[in-house]
């Protein structure tokens, strides 16, 4: 093969050779940036859905609690004021909704964990990012073709006239046929490739260009992603913590609450026979300890709130949460 | 913004592209002299444009390591979170079970000890803790029995602030009383204009929103009364038709930038190059007032007349510069806020399980498409130029009632807190400096597109004159040739079969 031909050959061979595979990197890649986001928007979705379902839970166990705390007030606390009254001067601050139930924890505590960009809009971006990139790199394709195909006819023109470009065709060519070349036929094939070769390496770069951005703004939301996760994680583990605190106040008050009514009972019985602390025997004011500390107990379990409006995470779970993020060390 | 060497040094100092394959330079280099040309002008006119696109793609990563690093440190501290909820609730769960059983335990005939053990579990206080103190207690005329919630502990705002802040009296006596009135926490309160602009004597001005304006004097960055300044207010904002959103300030962080730029008498840009520049970081002139459609149509124009490949050379590059390139949009700003005294910039929050605060800093535009990812404006470090910032708030619940107001002073590059009292607190940091470091792996791109701007034209005139020198010697050989049949008939003949 005579060496002008495989020099334009190696030349056409090598450019569109580059470009084919960047683009194709570039194809490659912007799939692999659509797997990411898809991956990690499953993820994500699944792990808001287990969140959900453990709020729903923690509200489960906060409405038993509040059923439990609201027959407290109403069965062993006001009796037991009732009596408790007639030896001691007694507060009972009955902090009740209007449907007389006590104020209901609020379980809401995730404010974090919500992606602000979603992997619609990701894929939404990549796709508005393809179309009017389409425009500027068809462009610049087309121009570079259009640069090149001067490029060619600078070059072939230099020569100067028909006779020149038939000569540098047929040169292009390997020499004229009759020499042993491929003639003026294969020069014209070869300086349509080396015109259009530019074109197909320009495209793909400008193709491979795009894969690489894709796949860039694909791990950035998988890893914007990964930080909600973390959230959602962390948001679990509080929401499994103070709904055990809520079923946990739950099972105690009822058993105080079974404990205190027979001595409410008493307690009434008591007082309507004596109501001078100092003329009760012993075992009368160990009795009247007893069901005082109950009733402390409960009212404490009542008017407590594991969660409420500001917060007010049980001391526990608080420094938990304070010495997990670094505050306390 | 400076130029990276890394982008434009090599890419102006090469013949050869740099962004093609070296195997590709090695084919064109050994190619016959007559035909090296074909390759190296036709990629070298579209180099600025690919190197846009490789800008892009590498601010894009830069964002990607940004969101992988704070994910990595979001990550660890919920897993300590965890482990410490875990643990405690493992202590809860003891402390439950032990006042269980004492509970189930006693009954009406407890013993003395017994009862002291239910009163320490079920935390009923000192009075209860044994005979003698439940005796004394119910033997005291003061004492009372009091069953209801326990007194609401009053919440140290100002104990909220002194983790990141210092407390001290604001820079200037006229700021007093602003920064914290009409503040939500979500939500930064626009304020006389911060951020529009207004053509001024020298060239466009910025609004300040305080009655006064930033703007290029003597080469550098000078604030003045917005008296001096004439014309109607408007908003500018930047554009670019290609892919890739320009990494655009919102208007209160243009204006807070330029009030530190004026502060520091910082050197400035062209007069022309100062609202895209301010914007973007990208120091280019205003296109010409021509829109795309304008452009478009010519492009087609001319193209229509092109009767050989290369006559579309130059139009079609053209084509793509429009494309690609950044321009602004103008619009009339028919309301104008009140002024106030303060750039309203941010808020600092508090995260009520962390009991730590949180700062707000937006800048940016949120688009997903925007180079180098969206903004980034939640942090939990001590807003500075070296914090981690975040996509979305790292606070699991925050105090919806209560925010902190984070403010530029005009005339003063620090970034001051107003609380809800209206206490004045200094961060003691730049808010130029924050802005810098959160737009830095955009800087690339930055660079980039401030080359193009500045090569395409050459490139397409280049095209143009290679166009017109083509179609003259094609002319030229018309006339030349059309005699002489009798050549093209020899070399027919050499190269025929």
């Amino acid at each position: 093969m005579p060496l002008p031909v495989i020099l334009a050959g190696w030349v056409i061979v090598t450019a569109t050779g580059t470009g084919t595979i960047s683009g194709g990197m570039g194809v490659s890649k912007m799939r692999r940036a659509k797997r990411t986001v898809t991956e990690a928007e499953n993820e994500f979705e699944l792990s808001v859905a287990v969140t959900a379902e453990a709020r729903v839970s923690c509200e489960t166990a906060f409405e038993h609690l509040a059923a439990t705390r609201f027959q407290a007030m109403q069965d062993a606390l006001v009796p037991f004021t009732r009596a408790f009254e007639q030896l001691k001067h007694v507060d009972l601050i009955v902090d009740v909704r209007e449907d007389g139930a006590p104020p209901l924890d609020a379980v809401e505590i995730i404010a974090a964990g919500n992606l602000s960009v979603t992997a619609i809009h990701v894929i939404l971006g990549l796709a508005t990012a393809a179309a009017a990139g389409a425009v500027a790199s068809t462009a610049t394709s087309a121009a570079v073709t259009a640069a090149a195909a001067a490029g060619t006819g600078t070059a072939i023109s230099s020569l100067s006239g028909v006779a020149a470009t038939n000569a540098t065709l047929a040169w292009l060519g390997g020499g004229p046929l009759a020499a042993g070349g491929g003639g003026m036929a294969l020069g014209a094939t070869m300086a349509t490739g080396i015109a259009a070769a530019p074109a197909v390496l320009v495209g793909g770069i400008f193709l491979n260009q795009k894969g690489r951005a894709a796949v860039a703004k694909a791990e950035r939301f998988a890893a914007d992603a990964e930080t909600a996760l973390a959230k959602h994680r962390e948001c679990q583990a509080i929401l499994a913590a103070v709904t055990a605190e809520g079923q946990r106040a739950d099972e105690l008050l009822g058993h105080i609450v079974r404990r205190l009514l027979p001595l409410n009972g008493w307690l009434e019985g008591l007082t309507e026979r004596e109501t001078d602390w100092r003329r009760l025997t012993d075992s009368e004011r160990e009795r009247v300890r007893l069901a005082a500390t109950l009733a402390v107990g409960a009212s404490n379990l009542v008017h407590t709130p594991i969660v409420d409006a500001n917060g007010a995470l049980t001391q526990a779970i608080r420094s938990a949460c304070e010495q997990g993020a670094g505050i306390l060390g | 913004m400076s130029r990276d060497p890394d982008v434009t040094t090599e890419s102006e100092s090469s013949s050869a592209p740099l962004l093609f394959p070296p195997v590709v330079g090695a084919a064109i280099g050994r190619l016959p002299p007559a035909f090296r040309g074909v390759f190296a002008e036709a990629l070298e006119s579209t180099e600025p444009l690919l190197l846009v696109d490789q800008a892009e793609a590498i601010a894009a990563e830069s964002a990607a390591a940004i969101a992988v690093d704070g994910a990595a440190e979001e990550t660890a501290r919920s897993e300590r979170v965890i482990v410490a909820v875990r643990a405690a609730q493992e202590r809860e769960e003891q402390r439950w079970t032990a006042a269980l059983a004492v509970v189930e335990d006693i009954d009406a005939e407890a013993s003395a000890t017994e009862l002291d053990d239910l009163a320490r579990h079920l935390g009923a206080g000192d009075e209860f803790a044994s005979a003698e103190a439940f005796d004394a207690a119910m033997d005291d005329e003061d004492w009372a029995l009091s069953l209801g919630p326990a007194a609401v502990l009053q919440v140290d705002h100002g104990e909220r602030l002194s983790r990141i802040a210092v407390r001290q009296t604001p820079p200037s006596a006229k700021v007093l009383g602003e920064g914290h009135h009409a503040s939500t926490p979500d939500r930064l309160t626009p304020s006389g204009g911060a951020g529009s602009w207004i053509e001024g004597p020298d060239g466009p001005a910025i609004l300040l929103g305080d009655g006064t304006v930033v703007a290029p004097a003597d080469g550098t960055f000078a604030r003045s009364p917005q008296a001096k300044a004439t014309g109607d207010v408007i908003a500018v904002r930047a554009h670019r038709w290609a892919s890739g959103r320009p990494p655009q300030l919102e208007p209160h962080a243009v204006a807070a930038l330029a009030s530190c730029l004026a502060a520091r008498g910082a050197e400035s840009p062209l007069a022309a190059e100062v609202p895209l520049w301010l914007i973007t970081g990208v120091g280019v002139s205003e296109p010409d007032p021509s829109n795309l459609a304008s452009t478009l149509v010519q492009a087609g124009r001319t193209l229509r007349k092109a009767r050989r490949a290369h006559q579309a050379a130059a139009p079609l590059l053209h084509l793509a510069f429009e494309v690609s390139r950044l321009r602004s949009e103008r619009t009339p700003v028919t309301d104008v806020p009140a002024p106030s005294a303060v750039i309203d910039v941010g808020r600092i929050r508090w995260c009520e399980l962390s009991q730590r605060p949180i700062t707000w800093i937006p800048l940016l535009d949120e688009h997903p498409d925007t180079v180098g990812g969206p903004d980034r404006a939640w942090t939990t470090d001590p807003p500075a130029a070296g914090a981690t910032w975040h996509s979305t708030s790292p606070a699991l619940r925050m105090d919806p009632s209560w925010s902190a107001t984070l403010v530029v002073v005009p005339g003063d590059p620090n970034v001051w807190c107003v609380d809800p009292d209206g206490a004045w607190w200094s961060l003691e940091v730049n808010y130029e400096a924050i802005l810098l470091a959160r737009r830095e792996h955009r800087e690339v791109w930055c660079d980039a597109m401030e080359w193009m701007h500045e090569a395409m034209p050459a490139k397409i005139e280049a095209a143009e004159a290679r166009a017109d020198a083509l179609d003259a010697a094609a002319a030229t050989g018309r006339e030349t040739n059309e005699p002489s049949s009798t050549a093209q008939d020899e070399i027919t003949e050499t190269s025929g079969p």
